[in-house]
């Protein structure tokens, strides 16, 4: 019978990870961060899917009654397993078929078409607040030296160090990014 | 620094894909312990990112990174992303890609190249078109059984964002539920405090009204009148305090202490007083409970407080008091 995942196996999921809702939402996208960039890293197929494969199988064991007491090792235990079994049934694929280089996508701005992303990018920056909105637009205006000598400025300014304000802005872009995405994909679904 | 530059060659080389396996394996055992560290492999790919955007990496960097946005549906979506953030916050035009010669385009310069070549290479095209047949009926069978894993996979993926959007509706519930529960723990807490001010409001008030008004007597300086006047204080048996409004001659000192005599040493300990009332009226008031006085005749002694500290007499008064 096939193991599906129910409301019940997440929340035991987002417990292990901690009791606090609000941490363990925090740690279950980080954990979806790591695994994402670790099977883009080792794998081709759709990285989402390996991620959501690695929580399934998490959470199916939890169920089961495995006491977890570090949840990001053991996903990555889970992860390592899956990427072994990705790359045994892509051998056993390139003795039939032989490989399909993946063309270099093309980006909105080679055609003439209108860009998706620009409006989704406008709509959410509108729904950062007003200091995250202002502090990435600031921390990208600039190039080279003049980017340098504008983040020391912005650092004083807010009274952080250099490397805080580069951690801030980069949280700042991962939310818009995450919007973004989201966004152009409902634009997507709706044409 | 030397430290950070060195861990920082280590995770753009990682992020390029030509970090040794073993390497690698190690990087991700340590940023999978360690948040920080996979934050600063994030940030060093913002940057990879933004560098190919406004063509500053180098020219093999660059090679090796359009080689991982080859590999990656994920990168693309990032470069993707950068290119409008890029574009939206900058001061400077983002410069744009370089357009990918189209198929046609592609084919025409491969034509347009020497007769050797153009017949070896119409030989190698004739067998990609023989090899591209087979290839086509292959993936064909291979297409079919990939669309129903596809069908499979959509519906288990359906069930699974039906099942995240119920977690973020309970999660939207909750919050709220919590919202509403600080808010009537807010107003509980404040209609508690009302409560207690009203309490003590009420017991301030309470002893005034069961008592009836004081037993008050207005009394003159000692001398102001004949010797055989003497002011008489009848006190009521439900008078339970006792009222003296000391008529001053002049107001000279900030604050006074009265005595009461013969019957201060078991009488009332009153506290230092101010004079008030308009400049020609100047007097003190002092109460006290009337049972710290037997019925008698008392002497009641003012001083008045100096600039050093010290108190120096300044008036006296005379009553009788009668107890009914």
């Amino acid at each position: 019978m096939i193991w599906t995942p129910t409301e019940g196996s997440l929340y035991k999921l987002l417990a292990a990870f901690s009791p606090d809702p609000y941490e363990a939402v925090q740690a279950y996208e980080l954990a979806r961060r790591k695994l994402v960039r670790y099977f883009d890293h080792h794998v081709r197929r759709d990285s989402g899917w390996c991620v959501d494969e690695t929580f399934d199988r998490a959470m199916r064991r939890i169920e089961e009654g495995k006491v977890v007491t570090n949840l990001m090792p053991y996903l990555y235990e889970i992860a390592r397993y899956i990427v072994m079994e990705i790359i045994k049934e892509e051998q056993k694929m390139s003795k039939a078929v032989f490989e399909i280089p993946v063309e270099p996508r093309r980006t909105q701005t080679e055609t003439e078409e209108p860009n998706p992303r620009l409006d989704c990018l406008d709509r959410c920056l509108e729904e950062l607040p007003p200091e995250s909105r202002t502090l990435i637009l600031e921390y990208y205006e600039d190039e080279g030296e003049a980017k340098i000598k504008h983040h020391t400025a912005m650092a004083e300014r807010l009274g952080i160090t250099m490397n805080a304000l580069r951690l801030r802005a980069h949280r700042i872009r991962l939310a818009l990014e995450a919007c973004v995405t989201k966004c152009v994909g409902q634009v997507a679904l709706t044409e | 620094l030397a430290e950070r530059s060195e861990k920082s060659a280590t995770e753009k080389k990682y992020l390029l894909g030509v970090l040794p396996a073993e390497e690698s394996a190690r990087l991700e055992d340590q940023y999978f312990a360690d948040d920080q560290l996979f934050e600063e492999i994030e940030l060093e790919e913002d940057e990879l990112i933004d560098g190919y955007i406004r063509k500053t990496l180098d020219k093999n960097d660059r090679k090796v990174f359009e080689q991982a946005m080859r590999r990656s549906k994920r990168l693309n979506e990032r470069v993707a992303f950068a290119r409008v953030l890029l574009t939206k916050t900058s001061k400077q035009p983002v410069p744009a890609p370089l357009p990918t010669p189209s198929w046609w385009a592609s084919i025409k310069a491969f034509f347009s190249g020497p007769a050797v070549l153009k017949t070896a290479l119409a030989t190698v095209l004739v067998l990609v078109v023989v090899g591209a047949v087979f290839f086509t009926v292959e993936r064909g069978r291979l297409l079919q059984e990939s669309q129903q894993l596809a069908q499979q996979r959509s519906s288990l993926e359906e069930q699974r964002q039906q099942l995240r959007r119920e977690i973020n509706e309970a999660q939207l519930e909750s919050q709220s539920l919590t919202t509403e529960l600080q808010n009537q723990k807010q107003t509980v807490d404040q209609l508690k405090q009302q409560l207690e001010a009203t309490e003590q409001q009420l017991a301030q008030i309470k002893p005034q009204t069961r008592s009836v008004l004081p037993a008050s007597i207005s009394l003159f300086p000692a001398g102001l009148r004949g010797s055989g006047d003497i002011e008489i204080l009848t006190v009521q048996p439900d008078q339970d305090r006792i009222r003296l409004e000391l008529n001053l001659d002049n107001d000279e000192y900030p604050t006074y202490r009265v005595s009461i005599e013969p019957a201060n040493n078991r009488g009332p300990n009153l506290p230092p007083v101010r004079a008030y009332g308009p400049p020609s009226q100047r007097r003190i008031s002092v109460q006290f409970r009337s049972n710290q006085l037997n019925a008698g005749d008392y002497v009641v002694k003012v001083n008045g407080r100096t600039p050093s500290g010290d108190y120096e007499p300044v008036t006296s008064y005379r009553f009788r008091l009668l107890k009914k």
